[in-house]
């Protein structure tokens, strides 16, 4: 470690002298850039009502500290990771620690670019690879190796990658490698985009592979997946498909153990979409099937850590407290119950969504507009027959019971230059044994948002919200919230909220928080008082379980 | 002990970064509406000032900013001739809703994608909102958060740089 930062800390002192070179001739400079963010938690002892215990570190954080330095097209760069004296609660526990990860060199020029060391790419929609970081999920999974992109005209682009994921502060078992292809039609045949529309076609194939040394038979070792994705865009138009399979895979169970079974499963996603839209107004959809497309490099994986591909739910993202409290958790592999027998293969459905802004001056606009959007998702278990995985017939397109239902209204009004405010409707249908492997098939809610926020004087401002939720079929029963948030632009903001699930027929708790935060620039500081829900936290249509818990929390941001 | 290193190093490179330029004009390409490619440093190139603003769809403060503008944006570009580019992380999956709310919003700003998120990374974006100001080439203003009324700092520090 030591050696890192004094490694580091000299490469800088030689980049000063360069610099200094550099700012006689005064053409290119070496510049320096980078971010600093620090979360961290102090916990309370304990806390009956939740019923929480202090881990064994009271006090702890997350810090990441990333730096690039680039030269005409040249890049490198880190980022060092230091999880102290030890990592928050629900981040994978192996982060424990500190070291220099993601570090890389890069080269890029418009038609060619390439990396050697750590690098998050995805291909197409990222259905059979992405890389990625997520801080707040806890996940970066960049892959180590080499990529090269080349792109000989805007018609034309040709990607090849070579690597292994990083997990924690090693690398997964598996290899992964592969390839991109992505063409403009429009443009490679010359055509004109307003009359013909644009076309854009892309292939991927990727490949992974692990050693077994168990004792299955012929398991496969290697696996291949391929992608077909295509869209269209003309006018107001836009469609877009997308097919992907992989050959066949062993079976593996949440807790990353192999199933004891010499049948092996292939998968495949199709997904489908569109939008169209006229003036103040648009429509879209998109339906998709996955089967067994969860994956993972190495075997051993689970949760969020060594994820080689990205399928996120696709439902509405909610950002109100309680319209975060039944999330859908994307089913999209396979899953087993005790006795390796057959629990989910994946899941089928689709959403669709209507916006429409009424203009100011109409009727429902009055004098300064309003906004109404409309947005039904519904996903179902795809269909199997038999339980037992070596007998189970798994089938394509046909749904079992509902995973999730979310239907919902949002109707954003200004009424003038200082108020405006949101009412949001939501039901939905929650399988949560489905989604959360216990608990009810059938929980069903009902909630209401009404959310104003006013302009004071200058720079002074007040954001309100309350907020009712109606639960049936689950013990933690009905809930109520608010949240009230005071700003003054740009600096300062204050917030108290309160959630309390009054109808829980075991015991009722206040989830409340409060705490200010001060920007200035790329600065920021947060620090908040208050409790933790047990629960799934999303982002961007994927979740991580936080567990409760109750005490300080401080952030602290910064780029240059 | 690994905490005194941290803090130590952090402290050290924000030192060293006031002996270095910080412009940030590098080789990134993003995706416009369409679909077609779009170098970074061809949209901050532009003699008028240009807003880049990070946004998402499931971002509620980005989607608040981005209306408040809105309201007074056809007045900004009069006055000071001013382009807002909102570059939408969203990965490829939501584009067709982002596509939705731009056009249900009826937004005149130029849309970007930046899927892999490419740009967030190099500039060091850390959450959403964020946004920078780039006029001739360089940096003028950067924020990060949205509390009602930033926008009003905002064209503040526009009418201030271009007066210069």
């Amino acid at each position: 470690m030591k050696k890192i930062s004094i490694l580091l800390i000299s490469g800088l002192f030689v980049l000063n002298v360069s610099n200094a070179q550099d700012k006689q001739n005064k053409k290119e400079k070496v510049k320096v850039s980078g971010a600093v963010e620090s979360n961290a938690q102090y916990y309370n002892e304990k806390d009956d009502k939740l019923g929480f215990v202090a881990p064994n570190n009271r006090f702890r954080s997350n810090n990441y500290l990333k730096l690039n330095v680039s030269y005409k097209g040249f890049s490198t760069g880190g980022q060092f990771e230091a999880y102290a004296p030890d990592v928050l609660l629900g981040y994978p526990e192996n982060l424990k620690g500190s070291g220099l990860t993601n570090y890389y060199v890069a080269y890029n020029s418009k038609k060619i670019s390439a990396t050697i060391g750590h690098y998050y790419e995805q291909f197409g929609s990222g259905l059979v690879l992405r890389s990625w970081e997520d801080r707040q999920l806890g996940i970066n999974n960049a892959l180590f190796g080499a990529k090269v992109q080349y792109t000989p005209t805007d018609a034309v682009s040709f990607k090849a990658i070579y690597g292994k994921k990083r997990e924690a502060y090693s690398l997964s078992e598996g290899v992964v490698w592969g390839t991109d292809a992505e063409l403009n039609f429009t443009k490679l045949f010359k055509q004109n985009e307003q009359q013909k529309g644009s076309i854009i076609t892309g292939f991927s194939y990727v490949g992974k592979q692990e050693k077994y040394t168990g004792n299955i038979a012929n398991f496969p070792e290697t696996v291949h997946l391929f992608s077909l994705r295509t869209s269209y865009q003309k006018n107001n138009l836009i469609l877009n498909a997308e097919y992907a399979l992989h050959t066949k895979d062993g079976c593996v169970n949440d807790l990353g153990n192999v199933v004891n079974t010499n049948k092996f499963f292939n998968g495949n996603v199709l997904q489908l979409g569109g939008t169209v839209s006229g003036k103040n107004s648009a429509f879209n959809f998109t339906l998709r099937q996955v089967k067994n497309f969860g994956m993972y490099t190495d075997r051993k994986a689970k949760l969020n850590q060594l994820l080689l591909n990205y399928v996120p739910a696709l439902t509405a993202q909610h950002h109100y407290s309680l319209s975060n409290i039944y999330v859908y958790n994307p089913q999209v592999k396979f899953s087993f119950l005790p006795g390796n027998l057959l629990n989910n293969t994946g899941e089928i459905g689709g959403q669709i969504e209507w916006l429409k802004t009424f203009p100011k001056k109409s009727k429902l606009g009055g004098k300064y507009g309003m906004f109404l959007k409309i947005n039904l998702s519904h996903y179902s278990g795809l269909a199997f027959d038999g339980t037992d995985v070596n007998t189970a017939k798994v089938y394509n397109f046909k749904a079992a019971k509902t995973n999730f239902r979310d239907f919902n209204i949002e109707v954003k009004k200004t009424w003038n230059t200082k108020v405006k405010t949101n009412f949001s409707f939501i039901n939905m249908l929650y399988n949560q044994k489905a989604i959360e492997g216990y608990g009810s098939d059938n929980i069903k809610t009902n909630i209401l948002v009404a959310e104003g926020i006013f302009k004071l004087k200058k720079g002074h401002s007040i954001k309100a919200d309350i907020q009712h939720l109606w639960a049936e079929n689950d013990y933690r029963g009905n809930w109520v919230a608010a949240t009230f948030e005071y700003g003054i632009a740009p600096m300062l903001n204050f917030f108290v909220a309160d959630m309390y699930n009054y109808g829980n027929s075991v015991k009722q708790v206040h989830y409340y928080n409060a705490g200010a935060s001060f920007t200035k620039g790329t600065f920021r500081f947060m620090a908040s008082y208050g409790r933790q829900r047990e629960g799934l936290l999303c982002v961007g249509g994927v979740c991580r379980l936080v567990p409760a818990s109750s005490g300080f929390t401080f952030t602290t941001s910064y780029s240059f | 002990m690994i905490f005194k290193k941290f803090i130590f190093l952090t402290s050290f490179l924000m030192f060293s970064t006031l002996i270095f330029s910080q412009e940030n004009l590098k080789e990134v390409t993003l995706k416009d509406a369409k679909g077609n490619p779009i170098q970074f440093s061809e949209v901050i190139k532009a003699d008028k000032p240009v807003i880049v603003s990070f946004w998402a769809t499931w971002c509620a403060p980005c989607l608040q900013e981005l209306e408040a503008i809105n309201d007074v944006y056809e007045e900004w570009q009069k006055t000071t001739g001013v382009t807002l580019y909102a570059v939408c992380i969203d990965d490829a999956r939501s584009q067709s809703k982002a596509a939705s709310i731009v056009k249900s919003k009826g937004w005149n700003y130029e849309i970007v994608y930046d899927p892999n998120h490419d740009l967030k990374r190099i500039l060091n974006v850390v959450n959403v909102p964020n946004l920078l100001v780039y006029y001739k080439g360089n940096v003028i203003y950067k924020h990060s958060g949205y509390s009602p009324g930033s926008e009003d700092i905002l064209y503040e520090k526009i009418k201030s740089a271009i007066k210069k």
